[in-house]
């Protein structure tokens, strides 16, 4: 069942453990209702790549993830013809004396030789619902790539230069996440709509650690919330996201504290902060006073 | 935004034209399709709610993380001002500023700039001289803090690093033949090259040699 108001998808996510402030519940929807692809940034781990996860789980649809990275080209993303295939095929022909003519040369290169991609994957499908679309991390991309996306993210369609133009029956749910390791041309953002999530008030990341650790101590929760928050108030080379403080919740509950202890906390920091400089930042902040603090929050 | 509520579609249309025109006075690219899209953007949300309303917007008539400051202010000063008496007509709303009482308005933080900036600089100029500071410390009586500062700089040296081209050749998307690897790969489909593959040269950084003179014997 999809939901049809802002309020019902809010209640839908919130079922799968996913929990949207009113903002990006808002967009989600326009997103569905307006048929656009949704285009999320945000610092690392607050959430961009788990919403398609938890759209995924609500609509029913299948999801289809593209990992982009630097050099990611059509071959990877859209189709490859398998030659290894075509290569046998033409063996076999040849044992049986066949004689290639147009014909063959057309089979060859029909769809029974093409190697699907995610993307030719999400265009063409014969699901009940419409699958959900991941392209992550787009910003590791090249220029060319991103610009060969343009086509597919406004007509929902692609071009095989050997097959023609494969138009999506059922439009994919497309959602693409940028961590802005470099701003993103105009022409692609101009086909989405646009998101920023930004790390979540001290309330709601208690929230989310209470949903996403099931059986944590309540106040060993909002102890570590607290204390993730106060981090972000401290010059980081990279502050840690929600991600970051649900891992880190994870890890105390299972050395069995039920609330923050400095000597625990100080062993660990590594799960929490991923950089040296940035734990002896912290150290050299006091541990213990930071501790003290979140525990009196 | 009763206003809106009540209003005819038409109304919401050109009151949000003005909308557009008044964040691409603060410099903000918005073409006719996205004024498209949030119109559309509108029709699917809860009028009456301020916060879809908000996002709506923001998310069709803004893509840059950098716009979203302006958006916020623009939008405080145009849609969240006392419902307009009616008879007003849409230019009135278009040239309104915003309340001077208001705690963020637009004129009072462009008064507020030049203090900022001095403020700013006299900041830059105390972190200046701490960096030069540095300079004459040894490192043996560096505190934790200066050391991490030291660091700083020295990634910043790093990155100013110099490049150049290297004499070797390395995998590219064009170049010259790469004979051995599209032999290789040629392999895979019987010996018929089907993919070609390329070698230019690669960029490296340029050698520095940074001689630390610790004793002082070398000073001319």
């Amino acid at each position: 069942m999809t939901p049809s108001t802002v309020d019902e998808l809010t209640v839908a996510l919130r079922d799968q453990a996913y929990l949207a402030d009113r903002g990006l519940a808002t967009v989600l929807h326009l997103s569905m209702v307006l048929g656009k692809p949704l285009l999320l940034e945000g610092e690392a781990g607050v959430g961009k790549t788990e919403l398609a996860k938890a759209l995924s789980a609500i609509t029913g649809g299948r999801l289809i993830r593209l990992q982009c990275y630097e050099g990611i080209d059509v071959a990877h993303a859209l189709y490859d013809w398998s030659y290894a295939r075509q290569l046998l095929y033409i063996r076999t022909l040849e044992a049986g004396q066949a004689v290639a003519g147009r014909e063959t040369l057309h089979e060859l290169f029909g769809r029974e030789f093409l190697e699907r991609r995610p993307l030719l994957d999400a265009i063409e499908n014969d699901d009940e619902q419409p699958p959900v679309l991941l392209i992550d991390e787009i910003d590791r991309a090249d220029d060319e790539f991103e610009a060969f996306l343009l086509e597919l993210l406004s007509d929902f369609q692609v071009t095989i230069p050997e097959i023609g133009t494969i138009r999506a029956e059922r439009r994919p749910r497309v959602i693409l996440t940028s961590n802005r390791t470099r701003e993103l041309h105009d022409a692609l953002k101009r086909r989405c709509l646009y998101h920023w999530i930004g790390h979540p008030s001290l309330e709601r990341e208690i929230e989310i650690v209470r949903a996403r650790v099931p059986g944590v101590p309540e106040r060993l929760a909002a102890q570590a919330a607290a204390f993730v928050q106060r981090l972000r108030e401290l010059d980081l080379a990279k502050a840690p996201g929600v991600a970051e403080t649900i891992d880190w919740t994870q890890a105390l509950l299972a050395l069995g504290q039920q609330e923050l202890e400095a000597g625990v906390v100080d062993a660990t920091l590594g799960s929490v902060l991923k950089y040296h400089e940035d734990v002896e930042r912290v150290r050299d902040a006091g541990l213990r006073e930071l501790v003290g603090e979140a525990r009196g929050a | 935004m009763s206003t809106v509520a009540a209003g005819p579609g038409d109304a919401v249309t050109r009151k949000l034209v003005t909308f557009g025109r008044i964040l691409r006075e603060a410099g903000v690219e918005v073409g006719p399709g996205r004024l498209q899209d949030a119109l559309r953007g509108l029709d699917a949300v809860d009028l009456a709610d301020r916060g879809q309303v908000y996002h709506a917007l923001r998310c069709t008539l803004i893509a840059r993380h950098d716009d979203l400051a302006v958006f916020d202010a623009a939008f405080r000063a145009f849609w969240e001002r006392a419902p307009s008496p009616p008879g007003q007509s849409m230019s009135d709303l278009g040239l309104s500023m915003p309340d001077p009482a208001r705690p963020r308005p637009a004129p009072a933080h462009e008064l507020g700039d030049q203090a900022e900036e001095e403020e700013e600089e006299q900041e830059l100029h105390a972190a200046a001289a701490a960096d030069e500071l540095l300079r004459r410390r040894d490192f043996a009586h560096m505190s934790r803090d200066e050391l991490r500062r030291v660091r700083r700089l020295m990634d910043e040296l790093a990155a100013l690093h110099p490049l150049r081209l290297s004499r070797r050749l390395a995998p590219a998307k064009a170049g010259v033949l790469d004979q051995r690897r599209t032999l290789r790969q040629a392999m895979r489909s019987d010996g018929v090259p089907l993919e070609r593959a390329w070698r230019a040269r690669k960029l490296v950084p340029r050698k520095l040699v940074v001689l630390v003179d610790v004793s002082g014997s070398m000073e001319p």
